[in-house]
């Protein structure tokens, strides 16, 4: 059971963006699985590596997240640990044949307004 | 359409140059965070949620062919296929690595773009009435002067570092279609009593965490002093806007603090002083810009068959026939019209288009327009100059992308931010909440019953899915670490804008969708003859949507 006081301690990589977290051994990944929980006694040399490897411009944006059963569990965590969205963005690929549009439309449809073809 | 000179085209190319060198000294050390941070903005890249995002400015919402394709050739070579279309015209690309960025920057120059001013506490990209040009109701073709602003804007040296962002919009519809209440500054082109066409000036209007509508601060104000006058707001702004708190920089609290009346003399004043200078702009060098925009030479059509060809279809095809009535607008040329094509469907973000669409509208905007694109304040792609006897197979090749349907105008038109999915300030998820509310109404026929409804969802308080001017408004907030959902109602992007009313405590993402419902359904008992939601919300006021949202 985590205590009140424990973080991960996360940032994203500068020359890409890409999500990071930070492991046991004090490197960085970008699998949240194997990040690291640090306890109090360990968050401060975890802190002092975070800040060596921005002031080495490897990473940008180093926050930690408490791990309180909330915080890394907010959406924000999830979304991150996802990388990605929880849609599904547009795919890049040519639509093959014509579609169903029954989907978009009702069998009855009704006019609400109208355009003129051709103007007097 | 405007065309590059070569002052252009070594302007853009040394702006990549420039930053390709401040990314290698950021990359070597030489730069650190903190120095190289306003340097990306002032080049339209973020820090966001998964990636760097990249924003690319589209001056006036208007692109040509060639650029669309340019952008979906960028989407698919360095991000993942796939680009959003935004409130303020503008294309963002989610997955940037910062190390591409330059390449990237010299691709867009390469077609005419660039990414200049998307970001930072500058005059932004000015946007417009994405039927510019080709509206039947305009006055005159408002692109000239969005031209002439940018021009007179872009890297302006006094206003690179102004208290916040500042934002303009021009129209010369008699429908407002920028937004132009919502703007630092609204400039709407109107006719005086003498015949003569100038701006009426809005000042102070904005969204985020303080909405308020614009001001008007000159009632007309004469083409030729355009600049001048633009300038001395800017300058008062400059100069008396607060720097101290974020929250309270932007120009429309400095109005409000003033009072209109005081800020009004205050920009009087110093425009006494620079008005009839420099500042103007001389008469050869606006037509010089304006004939860029003159009115397109297009041809009659003589063979009218077309008529009772899409006569005969709209009676028999029901999905062209609430197309054409939703998403085809009127055209000062009779023989002509202008196209809107969704982004808004089940299963697409609003305002999202992948590669492949963007590549494939292009291609219909060459064969059956004039080979150019808007983008739309609503988030959708509009092909203006279309002849009307194209419409059938225009229709047909969109419904072959899935691009038919998402009625513009309609309460599936949907304008959404992209949220806690992408967005390193947002609270909460916007864009699955638009796809849910987008499956409640999932009936063409009922959307159509429904009628006019504007709904906006925004994924914080900064407001950029503008709720505040929304029919139906929802603002996401994280309430004790969940994602909760604010519903406003009453508010008005365009001619009559206004801001939304809050209608009480928010509500769960799973609640919200038959929360939608049961305001739409009061709507629906309570409407007299041909009430628009906006007519029956004026006439019955809240109340009874309050009592059904909490019943």
């Amino acid at each position: 059971m985590p205590k009140t006081d424990d973080i991960i301690l996360t940032a994203n990589r500068l020359e890409d963006g890409v999500v990071l977290w930070m492991t046991g051994k004090l490197d960085w990944t970008a699998d949240r699985s194997r990040a690291a929980i640090f306890d109090a006694d360990n968050a401060q040399s975890a802190h002092a590596r975070a800040e060596q490897d921005a002031a080495a411009n490897r990473i940008v944006s180093v926050y930690a997240v408490a791990v309180n059963g909330k915080a890394d569990q907010s959406a924000r965590e999830m979304i991150r640990a996802a990388k990605g969205p929880s849609i599904i963005p547009p795919a890049d690929k040519p639509a093959c044949g014509s579609i169903s549009l029954d989907r978009y439309f009702h069998p009855v449809m009704r006019r609400t307004s109208d355009v003129s073809l051709r103007s007097a | 359409m405007y065309r590059y000179d070569q002052l252009d085209h070594a302007f853009v190319k040394a702006r990549a140059a420039q930053f390709r060198n401040q990314v290698e000294r950021r990359l070597a050390g030489a730069l650190s965070e903190d120095e190289f941070k306003p340097l990306r903005l002032q080049n339209g890249l973020y820090l966001q949620l998964h990636a760097y995002m990249l924003r690319v400015a589209i001056p006036y919402g208007v692109l040509s062919a060639q650029q669309l394709r340019g952008l979906a050739g960028i989407a698919r070579d360095f991000d993942r296929g796939f680009g959003h279309f935004t409130t303020r015209q503008n294309i963002q690309f989610n997955w940037i690595k910062l190390v591409e960025t330059p390449d990237i920057l010299d691709r867009l120059a390469s077609f005419d773009m660039h990414a200049i001013q998307t970001s930072g506490n500058c005059i932004r990209n000015v946007t417009s009435d994405p039927l510019a040009g080709a509206a039947a109701d305009e006055l005159e073709d408002p692109r000239g002067w969005c031209e002439i602003i940018r021009q007179w804007s872009t890297l302006h040296p006094e206003f690179a570092f102004l208290p916040r962002k500042f934002k303009i919009a021009v129209s010369a519809g008699i429908d407002d279609r920028a937004a132009t209440g919502f703007h630092d500054i609204g400039l709407r082109m109107v006719k005086n009593k003498d015949g003569q066409i100038g701006f009426r000036v809005l000042v102070g209007g904005g969204q985020g965490r303080t909405p308020r509508v614009a001001q008007q601060i000159a009632t007309f104000l004469p083409k030729r002093h355009l600049l001048s006058y633009l300038e001395a707001i800017l300058r008062v702004y400059n100069q008396a806007g607060r720097r101290d708190n974020i929250y309270k920089a932007r120009i429309k609290i400095l109005v409000e603090a003033m009072g209109i009346d005081a800020f009004r003399d205050a920009v009087e004043a110093e425009w006494n002083k620079i008005r009839e200078s420099a500042v103007e702009l001389p008469d050869s060098e606006r037509d010089r810009i304006v004939g860029y925009f003159a009115p397109i030479d297009l041809p009659i059509i003589t063979d009218s068959d077309y008529v009772h060809d899409i006569s005969t279809r709209r009676q028999n095809d029901r999905a062209f026939d609430l197309w054409m009535a939703r998403n085809i607008h009127a055209h000062w040329h009779p023989d002509y019209c202008s196209v809107t094509i969704s982004l808004k469907a089940i299963d697409r973000p609003p305002g999202d288009a992948s590669a492949h669409e963007m590549e494939a509208i292009a291609d219909i905007a060459e064969a059956f327009g004039q080979g150019e694109i808007r983008v739309t304040y609503e988030q959708n792609l509009i092909i203006p100059h279309m002849a009307k006897q194209h419409l059938p197979a225009v229709f047909n090749r969109l419904a072959k992308l899935g691009l038919a349907g998402g009625e513009a105008g309609l309460i599936g038109d949907m304008i959404a931010c992209p949220g806690l999915d992408y967005c390193n300030l947002a609270n909460a998820r916007s864009l699955p909440l638009a796809d849910k509310i987008f499956r409640r109404f999932d009936d063409a026929d009922r959307r159509a019953d429904i009628g006019a409804l504007r709904l906006n969802i925004s994924g914080c308080i900064n407001a950029c899915g503008h709720h505040h001017a929304a029919d139906i408004g929802i603002l996401g907030v994280n309430k004790k670490g969940v994602e909760h959902y604010q519903i406003t109602l009453g508010g008005q992007a365009g001619e009559a804008a206004a801001v939304g009313t809050i209608m009480g405590p928010s509500f769960e993402e799973a609640d919200v969708p038959a929360a939608i419902e049961r305001i739409v359904d009061t709507y629906m008992d309570l409407r007299q003859d041909n009430e628009t939601f906006a007519d029956s919300l004026t006439r019955l006021g809240t109340a009874p949507f309050k009592e059904s949202l909490y019943a």
